[in-house]
């Protein structure tokens, strides 16, 4: 390249569009910018905001964002064609409310939670187990999640899934989902951050969940999904996770803790800073 | 927007018109992703971007019949989203300042209306937008600092990638308004990338 370090350099409006492709590639600006050290340098820096601009834009774009908007979009179709106009509606809802917040207020008491287990499924629930100073034994790759999981698994949200088995559920409908094997080894880490969605039958009800903590650092919500974020030790956050998916909750994030997960490496009094989203099903 | 990818638009619409609901899915696939970072872009809010990328599907579904396809999907499309991303934003502002004003107040949903700032352009001038942002610590809070109209710009390049001339379609304004727009937007950003390292 020829130096041609001169005071001659087109604005910065022409090197925009020359980096844009927009120059006319005839032009004597054109040729300048070739040929100028100063203006590749420019050039250069704009190719690292671009960089920069869609990482950080794609970064922004919430888990499972496709999945979640069509099945928003197909509520809302739903909803616009058919309006609820029962005279019981608002009453039926209030008194479902009440049921349900005291299963979950008798659920989220520790020493209680062995009797509302029974009483909310018959299924053995495996204890929790957290295990200090194991490493886990390897990494997932992304053909071993579930789709509905698998674009959640960024990079920034890892998860240890070696010792996962994958299971069909007759209950969860077609959904493949992964557990742990009895195996003591699989063992699964816990992130200090965590964000997870799930895919919920009412809001109202994923409400209620956070409704137990008076601990909620941020509590978002619009009409289709709602998001709170708190902090709570792991050993809390890994029992909130399985009493969610008794509640019927279907969790669509990939990150750990998962409600079918038993041993965890590290200290459960550890603390997690816990994001989640829920979202409205079909 | 390639070739390609805009003839597969216009199948998915033909089919879409027929009532397939897949081809419908299939463009919430194809678009919703790059429609949510041009409004998070705009309104730096992931719920209103939500909102706003929602009812813009919500658009495209029911005014599916009237879209003749004069213009690429995208283009129509992404319109939608600029605009009810304005109407979000400026919504918010007013309700800031002014309780009284009601989302009935439509200036800003026609179809490619222009907005004037109401600061004069000239205080857009490079130097004048690093002052803006200078206390701003990350890019995408740089970007927020940008007027609104300079954000549209330099998002709809960057994000889907379209030429001068389909933001100037989009927008409604001069190819000469785009260029100046988009050079001034990315000289405050790299100036702003410069000092962030
Ligand atoms: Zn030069």
């Amino acid at each position: 390249m020829n130096t041609n370090n001169n005071n001659n350099c087109p604005s910065f409006e022409e090197l925009s569009a020359y980096f844009d492709s927009e120059l006319d590639q005839f032009s004597l600006e054109y040729a300048h910018i070739q040929n100028c050290d100063k203006c590749q340098r420019e050039l250069d820096a704009y190719t690292k905001v671009s960089v920069m601009l869609k990482e950080e834009l794609s970064n922004s774009v919430p888990d499972d964002f496709s999945a979640h908007m069509i099945n928003s979009l197909k509520r809302r179709r739903k909803r616009d064609s058919s309006v609820d106009v029962s005279p019981f509606g608002f009453f039926f809802k209030v008194a479902a409310l009440l049921v349900l917040s005291g299963i979950i207020v008798v659920a989220l008491i520790p020493h209680k939670s062995n009797i509302v287990q029974q009483q909310v499924s018959d299924t053995k629930v495996a204890p929790l187990i957290f295990l200090d100073k194991l490493t886990p034994s390897g990494s997932y790759t992304h053909s071993q999640l579930p789709p509905s999981r698998r674009s959640a698994a960024g990079a920034s949200d890892s998860i240890d899934i070696t010792n996962m088995m994958q299971v069909s559920t007759g209950q969860m409908g077609d959904e493949n989902l992964y557990t742990s094997s009895e195996n003591k080894d699989s063992v699964a880490v816990i992130h200090p951050k965590v964000k997870q969605v799930w895919s919920v039958d009412s809001l109202k009800h994923a409400e209620m969940q956070f409704a137990q903590f008076a601990e909620v650092a941020k509590f978002a919500t619009n009409n289709s999904s709602i998001t709170m974020t708190l902090k709570l030790s792991k050993k809390n956050l890994a029992q909130f996770v399985r009493n969610c998916k008794e509640d019927g909750f279907r969790l669509l994030s990939p990150s750990q803790p998962q409600p079918e997960q038993t041993h965890f490496a590290g200290n459960k009094n550890d603390s997690v800073l816990y994001t989640a989203t829920f979202v409205q099903s079909e | 927007m390639t070739e390609n990818a805009a003839e597969y638009d216009k199948k998915l619409i033909s089919r879409l018109k027929l009532g397939d609901k897949s081809s419908f899915d299939e463009l919430v696939v194809r678009y919703g992703a790059k429609a949510f970072q041009i409004s998070f872009g705009l309104l730096s809010n992931r719920f209103d971007a939500e909102e706003v990328v929602q009812d813009a599907f919500m658009k495209v579904y029911t005014n599916i019949e009237k879209f003749r396809g004069d213009s690429s999907f995208t283009t129509w499309f992404y319109r939608i989203v600029t605009n009810l991303s304005r109407n979000k934003y400026h919504w918010h502002r007013r309700r800031g300042r002014d309780e009284n004003v009601s989302i009935s107040d439509n200036r800003f949903s026609g179809d490619g209306v222009q907005l004037d700032l109401e600061i004069p352009d000239r205080a857009f001038e490079p130097d004048r937008l690093l002052e803006r942002i200078e206390a701003e610590s990350t890019l995408m809070d740089a970007i927020k600092k940008l007027p609104e109209k300079f954000r549209e710009v330099i998002l709809l390049r960057h994000i889907e990638d379209m030429s001068y001339r389909e933001i100037a379609g989009l927008l409604e304004c001069e190819l000469g308004t785009v260029k100046s727009r988009i050079a001034r937007a990315r000289e405050a950003l790299k100036f702003k990338f410069a000092q962030a390292r």
